[in-house]
């Protein structure tokens, strides 16, 4: 039991760990910066994605950190709740210790 | 959203720890660890008649009595506590709560008693030396062994052989290693000479009985044999063990003595001792080791007996006396005076005394061994005394004073089962001379059980060379035909007054020896230490000694024996030592070692018909151990030491393994 214990915990400290001290990377500078006055032409079909290099970047500058995708925050939470059913439970049973036994076996 | 996140985390990292820690409350169990016994406990069946030995079970028709004793200080004397008394009520196990509270920051001490339907003790097992504190959980075991006789340490009765308390020698064995307990109750051995790797052992290990496990510890600072290892107390948990002398890896004597401390792991150097000595003996009295005599680089016996000591930490090593011959291969006992005043304040006055040995050390059989008047010194830190002595008769029939004994095995016994206590001085093993002229001689194991006494004038008058030739009369009679008789010292007949007699009278008596015709020592001549017959001349009062000594014949040839008291129950009429025989060749090589034998002498007042007076008997108790060997086993030594605990164990070593022999009670 105690194993399955450090194990929870080890991942509780993971998900504090890594929300907490992980710094958001500065956003690098990306588009098209239009100028008041100036003309702007684009060529081709509005509706067509494909090979749109803009697109692209686009996607990569609204890429989400691992710490803030669903599956974290899930996980972590079904850690959390886990974490502390097992703390209640544990720190709150009131089951007898062994106490002091004298026990043999004639095996 | 994130900071609700963090704090839920943190509360829950919190309760998980607090979850992980929730099982210290302070329990302590304690498993009983049994012998070996192939199979036998599983179909236990009571009947009267009790056909199978069930020595070694804890059956429904048993009885466990667990005796607790504690101190708060480390240097106190144990003090009883409490005791718990288990039916048991199964044949399979058994599980009981023996106490509410243990007190925290107590040292504690833990004794077990087995006793069968008919209410005779059948095993006792014990633990010192335990520290408790209710934050913690404790588990410890206690292994069990038959009452007076011994068992093979295991922690798992169903695999002897791969849970087994094993030391680093290997099968062949070992001569010249050396050992001490610890005040907890964990053995220190050390060195000897290993005949599986052909080199003397550098190597030191620690057994602990609370968790039957053994470790390796810092190897000695060189490679010794015939060394001296011997506790000393210094006021700390475990004490120290000094440790020195003897032969190292070159063949060089050496002089250095260390102290080993089990804390710390480490050796620290002593003041040298000034000479070089090998085959010296140590004894350990009221906390302080005595270092004795030895044989030096020349060969020639040492008369030197120094004293090591701890004063608020500090060693010393100081010399204590000088003998008046100079010897080594000889034994110690303890034979001090204690006085207990009206407060219970104990005082020790140290003596000893030093039995036998050689005036020098040379190849066995060419040794020179230690006679006269000063075959036994009597020690004590103002004087240096030869013990006078004789036979019952006021001689020396036994010519103990012109054979002399190299290499025996002895220790002193209180026999408190009088008004006043009184103590003997038994001595077993060891070989000697035997032949009428200092030309023509053999060299044979010591076939004689010797007990020396304080001459209390119980000695018969007016003694004449034609009532001894009668034989009952005779105290080394081996004759079967009076039970009472001293002389009859068939050490198999242990029964119904034996106290560990456990009623199975069936097929347990390997060592019967009635018939000791082989090793009859009254047959072999006039120069035999243990005739007692012809001595040809007429033999002095015996009221001019001080001591006198009765003999009854070994079954056993032990060349090279070491012997410890085992804790035996006040009062009782009936005193116990045991004895790790050894080889019974003289020669300490390869081809000479032999099974590891081991048994329990029996020490008792019996009353002489013919002198009319009560002597003391001395005889090799019955073992469940055919051939007092170990049957499972194919480890074999030539010599090996024996230590004894505060719970009055006794431990025989030397060997592949470490055997238990049953103490009665705690001294």
């Amino acid at each position: 039991m105690k194993v399955f214990t450090k194990l929870l915990v080890t991942l509780l400290v993971i998900c504090i760990v890594f929300p907490a001290y992980s710094q958001e990377e500065p956003q690098p500078q990306a588009g098209v910066n239009l100028k008041v006055g100036e003309n702007f032409y684009f060529e081709g079909n509005i509706n067509d994605s494909a090979n749109d290099d803009k697109e692209e970047s686009m996607a990569e500058i609204q890429k989400t950190p691992f710490y803030k995708s669903t599956w974290f925050i899930t996980t972590c939470a079904i850690i959390v709740v886990a974490g502390a059913a097992v703390g209640i439970y544990f720190g709150t049973r009131t089951e007898e210790p062994n106490g002091k036994t004298v026990e043999w076996d004639n095996k | 959203m994130k900071k609700m996140l963090f704090l839920s985390l943190a509360f829950s990292v919190l309760f998980a720890l607090v979850s992980c820690d929730s099982g210290n409350t302070g329990d302590f169990r304690i498993s009983l660890k049994l012998p070996t016994d192939n199979g036998v406990c599983q179909g236990f069946e009571y009947d009267e008649d009790m056909e199978e030995d069930y020595t070694y079970c804890i059956n429904r028709t048993d009885q466990v009595l667990l005796s607790i004793y504690s101190k708060s200080e480390i240097n106190e004397d144990y003090v009883y506590a409490d005791r718990k008394l288990i039916r048991v009520d199964s044949n399979k196990n058994g599980k009981e709560e023996f106490t509410r509270s243990l007190k925290k920051g107590t040292f504690y001490r833990f004794f077990v008693e087995v006793t069968n339907a008919n209410e005779k003790l059948k095993m006792t097992g014990g633990v010192d030396g335990i520290y408790y504190d209710d934050s913690k959980n404790y588990s410890v075991d206690i292994f069990l062994s038959a009452v007076g006789d011994f068992t093979r340490v295991v922690r798992d009765r169903t695999n002897p052989d791969g849970t087994a308390l094993e030391s680093y020698i290997d099968t062949d064995g070992a001569k010249g290693s050396a050992a001490a307990t610890l005040k907890n109750g964990d053995v220190f051995m050390a060195g000897g000479y290993l005949f599986d790797y052909e080199e003397i052992s550098q190597k030191a290990m620690i057994f602990d009985m609370a968790k039957l496990s053994s470790k390796e510890v810092k190897k000695l600072p060189m490679p010794l044999m015939d060394f001296v290892a011997s506790f000393v107390d210094d006021g700390t948990e475990k004490g120290k063990v000094v440790v020195g002398l003897g032969r190292t890896g070159d063949g060089t004597t050496v002089s250095q003595l260390w102290y080993y401390d089990p804390e710390k792991d480490v050796y620290n150097l002593l003041p040298d001792m000034g000479v070089a000595v090998e085959k010296a003996k140590a004894i350990t009295i009221d906390g302080a080791a005595y270092i004795v005599g030895g044989c030096d680089s020349n060969g020639n016996g040492t008369t030197g007996v120094y004293k090591v000591s701890f004063a608020n930490g500090v060693p010393s090593v100081e010399p204590f006396a000088n003998l008046k011959v100079g010897r080594c291969n000889h034994a110690l006992a303890d034979i001090s005076d204690v006085e207990i005043d009206e407060n219970g304040v104990k005082t020790v006055t140290p003596k000893f005394v030093v039995v036998g040995g050689s005036i020098d050390s040379k190849n066995e059989g060419a040794e020179t061994p230690v006679t006269g008047e000063n075959f036994i010194e009597i020690v004590s830190a103002d004087k240096v005394e030869p013990l006078s002595f004789s036979s019952r008769n006021g001689g020396d029939d036994s010519n103990l004073m012109k054979t002399g004994i190299i290499a025996p095995s002895a220790t002193a016994i209180t026999m408190d089962d009088r008004e006043e206590s009184e103590i003997v001085i038994a001595v077993a093993g060891g070989y000697l001379r035997d032949g009428d002229t200092e030309e023509e001689y053999n060299w044979v194991a010591n076939p004689s059980l010797v007990v020396f006494s304080r001459n209390s004038g119980a000695t018969k008058k007016n003694y004449k060379k034609d009532e001894v030739d009668t034989g009952d009369d005779d105290p080394a009679d081996t004759g079967d035909d009076d039970p009472a008789d001293t002389g009859d010292v068939e050490p198999a007949d242990t029964g119904d007054d034996d106290p560990a007699d456990t009623g199975d009278t069936g097929d347990t008596e390997p060592t019967d020896t009635g018939d000791t015709g082989d090793t009859e020592p009254a047959d072999t001549g006039d120069s035999d230490p243990a005739d007692t017959g012809d001595t040809g001349e007429t033999p002095a009062p015996a009221s001019s000694t001080a001591w006198v000594y009765d003999v009854n014949s070994s079954p056993k040839s032990c060349a090279r024996p070491s012997m410890a008291v085992l804790g035996s129950e006040e009062k009782s009429t009936f005193k116990y030592a045991a004895v790790n025989c050894g080889t019974s060749k003289l020669e300490r090589d390869k081809r000479s070692i032999s099974n590891q034998v081991i048994y329990v002498l029996q020490i008792k007042r019996v009353k002489d018909s013919d002198l009319g007076v009560e002597v003391f008997s001395s005889s090799v108790k019955d073992t469940l151990m055919e051939g007092n060997v170990d049957g499972e086993s194919d480890a074999r030594m030539a010599d090996g030491p024996i230590v004894s605990n505060g719970l009055g164990q006794v431990y025989a070593l030397g060997g592949k393994y470490v055997y238990l022999v049953g103490s009665y009670a705690i001294p």
